[in-house]
């Protein structure tokens, strides 16, 4: 195994601090700020072309190599039921490890690395998403110091990776 | 020069355990799984010391001293044997055997290391 | 202690769990004979080794409750191999009950369980060593001691017990000076000790030779270097432990003249060399002889043991860069070919790499292939439960155990086996009186088996009971909304609907079974491993479900083919023949079928950018046929098909990897490829393009996930 394909983050579980906190990276899709787990996280990468898959929902762009994995690729947009994502330059695709199975979705933009603490995270408000079991809950982070006035700091939805499960479709379809 | 143990015993944890205690205590581990390994191990490596486990299969540990004794050029050689319980007759059986001594498991590092020293010149 | 000895320790624990699996098997196995009759020495004796390694461990590694509890487990299974209780059924049973409960001490020791409740395994075990058999069975022989025993010890006569400790002096200070004599036996430097070892483990404490005694040492002609002559007297400071002082001389001979003593208030004793006499009356006497026992072979015969191979143990994970590593050699060799010239491709040199690249990865693969057995080894065990909580009684038949298939199947089909062995039980083998009724016997059969034929391996569990009760599977199905009320299904796809999500018929909701978790479950696992659930049941008789698995073959040679500028890979197993179509070779027949001629026969064709439902280029007519290329293949289901492509690229050995570890399995594809430049090429599965039913293959409708 090679290591030319470096990743920019590697997965860091978070110590054990008090008043159980974790670390989440969070990204934006659309106007909406979302956050996964850091230990899930495995790579972030440049947006590439992935390969077509035939027989498959439209969210899965297809299949990408992974250090000699073979991939999915999730359009997170569209699994959510929003619009397609348009691809830009600060597009990327977060690779992350849920449920013993590894996935690429597309997201916007990358925006932080930050630490919240369990207590802070409240269960999530009606949103626009129909599949309530994939929000884990909501949680309000801060602005950076860095960020200037004026910056309030965000509502993040905290995605439940496992719940986006890809597997088994659809069951005895006709 | 250190000197070189030979551990016999078919327990690969328990090789394992003495390895660590006995390489801490400075000195060269030689390893073998049973008996007649052991019986092979000992005229490759010519050890200073046995330490040889009882329940083994193939051969076990009381067959293996009294191989061992019965070549002339090994009557010195010091033997310890294994064994979870020491009471007064399994000493007599270890001794009438040919075991020059022995060592209770689960063994306590300190007392391993003085049993040894009473039988390694 | 530094974190890298505990890490040690625990790496050392680790592998003594990995003992303790291997000597749970070898004593389930052993038992399990024993249950069957055979408790011949070599059974017991392995049982017994096996038990006592794990007490030995268990001890090292501070399990206080599971060193207990096989101490006392050992116990039994001495008296055993010492023929002193007899394995009659009943005592097997006991064992057979300890067994249990000692594998559920090894998993609490592992943290993977709650300590068990072994008071009832095991005051079974006491009152079966108390009794010397289990009471209301055929009298137990009389327990007589065996002489062929090697490992009986007999009483004898250990010196110790005449030692005097108490003081000389009426009134020693508490702690006075040791006073210390030692005169070895002339047996002393037997056995390879040396009596000075002791005297300089004395000097160790603090101790101080005072006097010696040379009376019995003769002229330097007659002197023997291996008997003792010398006796020495020493002090020890009085702060040194009695345990101490007496640690030095636990080796030492029985009938050696050894004595301590705190010396009294007096004076100490004056250079005279003085011997006490010895305290220990017997000691002139050597100890009765034993019989060496262990030289002679006992009675029974050692068994013949099936020479033990050397074994290693290697970490799975390396096992799985290994074969990465060997996959990448593959590849690059391909690529290596591709660059030359064709009159460099045929030089020996190349055929050779390949053939070695081959060999390496057989060998490669061989290592990771394990034989199913250990998947089953929980079987017996769970039988035994399920048999007491259901009251149903079932016998096992297993075959096939020796069938090899890749380790991380065994990993992968335990949890699948296990529902299904306990849908058998539950659901599928009837009560007692049920059976009875029927004319079948009253003891369930369940068999297990594992086969291999050709490219895939079944693992099949069936059962003597009543069937699948189709019409309840049915109306539960429809119940639950899993199938519109009048829809019409074949017996098949009835059977097939037990793996349906959400699925239980069972009334009540077994504390085994659970809400309906399991065969949904299981079908998710085997597909996830690439496989298919196959399901055969017939009322009254009987049902058979079967994991059909692929082998992992990781290579596959294939060919690169083009559609719609897209690279995938045909197996060349299933290539017949490549045609580039003659106009009018290929021809319609309906508005969307085409057959091509081939020699007199018309074989349909294909157009697999179709198939992939790949959109057509806006305006565009079909691609002339002539323009293409068709493949013909072979297939089980259809017979000789021609694939229409858009162009081949090459052929070459590619690297298999699996779509479904990550994805799930694609009707059409048998998982994907690394090409050489790291892009990704979809393997086709040929049998299930050229199925007839299969026209398209289309994306199942998207959830509609936007509320």
């Amino acid at each position: 195994m090679t290591n030319d394909n470096a990743p920019v983050t590697s997965p860091v579980t978070s110590g054990p601090v008090s008043q159980a906190e974790r670390k989440i990276v969070t990204f934006s899709l659309g106007v909406q700020v979302f956050g996964i787990e850091m230990a899930s996280l495995i790579e972030i990468r440049e947006w590439a072309e992935p390969t077509p898959l035939p027989g498959v929902p439209s969210y899965i762009k297809g299949v990408t190599n992974l250090r000699g994995t073979v991939v999915p690729v999730v359009g997170l947009s569209e699994r959510l039921g929003w619009p397609p994502s348009r691809v830009h330059s600060r597009s990327c695709v977060l690779v992350v490890q849920a449920g013993g199975r590894q996935a690429g979705f597309l997201v916007d933009e990358v925006a932080d690395i930050v630490s919240i603490k369990d207590a802070d995270v409240r269960p999530a408000p009606d949103t626009e998403i129909g599949e309530p079991a994939i929000i884990k809950g909501l949680v309000h982070v801060p602005a950076r110091a860095s960020e200037g006035e004026g910056a309030g700091g965000a509502m993040v939805l905290l995605l439940d990776l496992e719940a986006l499960n890809l597997t088994r479709s659809a069951d005895l379809a006709a | 020069m250190s000197k070189t143990i030979l551990t016999v015993d078919d327990s690969a944890s328990m090789r394992m355990l003495l390895k660590a205690s006995l390489t801490a205590q400075g000195y060269r581990i030689e390893a073998a799984e049973d008996g007649r390994r052991g019986l092979e191990r000992l005229a490759e490596v010519k050890p200073d010391l046995v330490i040889t486990d009882i329940n083994m299969p193939e051969m076990d540990g009381f067959e293996l001293i009294e191989a061992v004794r019965a070549d002339p050029e090994h009557r010195g050689l010091p033997i310890l044997v294994l064994s979870t319980e020491f009471s007064d007759e399994k000493k007599a059986r270890a001794r009438a055997a040919g075991a020059t001594g022995w060592i209770t498991k689960p063994f306590d590092a300190n007392k391993l290391g003085s049993a040894i020293r009473r039988v390694c010149p | 202690m530094s974190d890298g000895v505990s890490d040690d320790l625990d790496d050392i624990q680790a592998i003594f769990f990995e003992e303790c699996a291997e000597g749970l098997a070898t004593a389930e196995a052993g038992l399990s004979a024993m249950a069957a009759g055979d408790a011949s020495a070599a059974t017991v004796a392995a049982v017994f080794r096996a038990i006592h390694s794990i007490k030995g461990g268990a001890g090292a590694f501070g399990h206080g409750a599971l060193t207990a509890f096989s101490h006392l487990f050992e116990n039994l299974l001495d008296e055993v191999r010492a023929g002193r209780v007899a394995a009659t059924p009943g005592v097997t049973r006991v064992m057979l009950s300890a067994f249990d409960v000692l594998s559920d001490h090894v998993a609490a020791a592992r943290g993977q369980a709650p300590v068990p409740d072994d008071a009832p395994a095991l005051a079974a075990l006491e009152r079966v060593l108390a009794d010397g058999g289990v009471p209301d069975e055929a009298p137990v022989p009389a327990p007589e001691p065996t002489s062929d025993d090697p490992f009986d010890f007999e009483p004898v006569a250990v010196a110790f017990d005449g030692l005097d400790f108490d003081p000389p002096a009426p009134e020693p200070a508490a702690d006075a000076d040791w006073m210390v004599t030692f005169a070895p036996s002339d047996a002393a430097m037997a056995n390879g000790a040396e009596p000075l070892l002791v005297v300089r483990e004395l000097e160790g404490l603090g101790g101080r030779v005072t006097a010696a005694d040379l009376s019995r040492l003769p002229p330097l002609a007659e002197l023997s270097p291996e008997t003792a002559y010398i006796g020495w007297t020493l002090s020890l400071p009085g702060s040194v432990d009695e345990e101490a002082v007496a640690e030095c001389f636990d080796f030492v001979a029985p009938d050696a003249a050894m004595a301590w003593t705190r010396a009294a208030a007096e004076p100490a004793a004056a250079s005279d060399p003085v011997i006490p006499d010895p305290v220990l009356p017997a000691a002139a006497e050597a100890p009765p002889p034993l019989a060496p026992e262990a030289a002679s072979a006992p009675a029974a015969a050692p068994p013949a043991l099936p020479a033990a191979e050397q074994t290693i143990r290697v970490d799975l994970h390396k096992l799985d860069l290994l074969l990465n590593l060997v996959g990448e050699l593959v590849i690059r060799g391909s690529i290596l070919a591709d660059r030359l010239s064709p009159k460099d491709q045929e030089r020996v040199e190349l055929p050779q790499l390949a053939r070695l690249t081959r060999e390496i990865q057989d060998n490669v693969m061989s290592l990771r292939a394990q034989p199913i057995k250990q998947a089953f080894s929980r079987v017996p065990r769970m039988l035994r439960d399920l048999s007491a909580e259901t009251g149903k009684t079932v016998t096992l038949e297993v075959s096939g155990e020796t069938t090899e298939v890749d380790k991380g199947v065994i990993e992968k089909i335990g949890e699948p086996l296990t529902h299904m062995i306990r849908n058998a039980v539950d659901h599928g083998i009837e009560p007692a009186a049920v059976r009875a009724a029927a004319g079948k016997p009253e003891v369930g059969t369940i068999r297990l088996s594992a086969e291999q034929k050709g490219a895939r391996i079944f693992v099949r569990v069936s059962d003597d009971g009543g069937g699948i009760d189709r019409q309840r599977v049915r109306a539960k199905a429809v119940e639950k909304g899993i199938v519109a009320p009048d829809a019409i299904l074949s017996d098949e796809e009835v059977d097939q609907l037990i793996c349906a999500p959400g699925f239980s018929t069972a009334e009540t909701i077994s504390a085994i079974s659970g809400r309906g978790v399991g065969m949904d479950v299981v079908r998710a696992n085997v597909e996830a491993l690439g496989g298919r659930v196959e399901i055969a049941s017939e009322p009254g008789v009987g049902t058979a479900i079967t994991m059909v698995l692929p082998l992992t073959l990781a290579i596959l040679e294939g060919m690169i083919v083009r559609l719609a500028g897209q690279r995938f890979v045909l197996p060349l197993a299933n290539v017949v023949e490549t045609v580039q179509p003659a106009p009018g070779q290929v021809r319609p027949t309906t508005t969307t079928g085409e057959v091509i001629e081939l020699r007199g026969n018309y074989l349909p064709v294909r157009r697999l950018t179709e198939t992939f439902g790949f959109p057509a280029l806006a305006g565009a007519a079909r691609t002339a046929p002539e323009d293409a290329l068709v493949i013909i293949v072979e297939s089980e289901g259809a017979g000789l098909v021609g694939l229409m492509v858009d162009t081949i690229d090459d052929r070459r050995e590619v690297v298999i990897k699996s779509l479904d570890q990550n994805l799930h399995p694609i009707r059409g594809l048998g998982g994907a490829t690394i090409l050489g430049d790291g892009s990704i090429a979809l393997i086709l599965d040929v049998e299930a393009l050229v199925a007839p039913a299969q026209r398209r293959i289309v994306a199942p409708t998207p959830h509609r996930i936007a509320a």
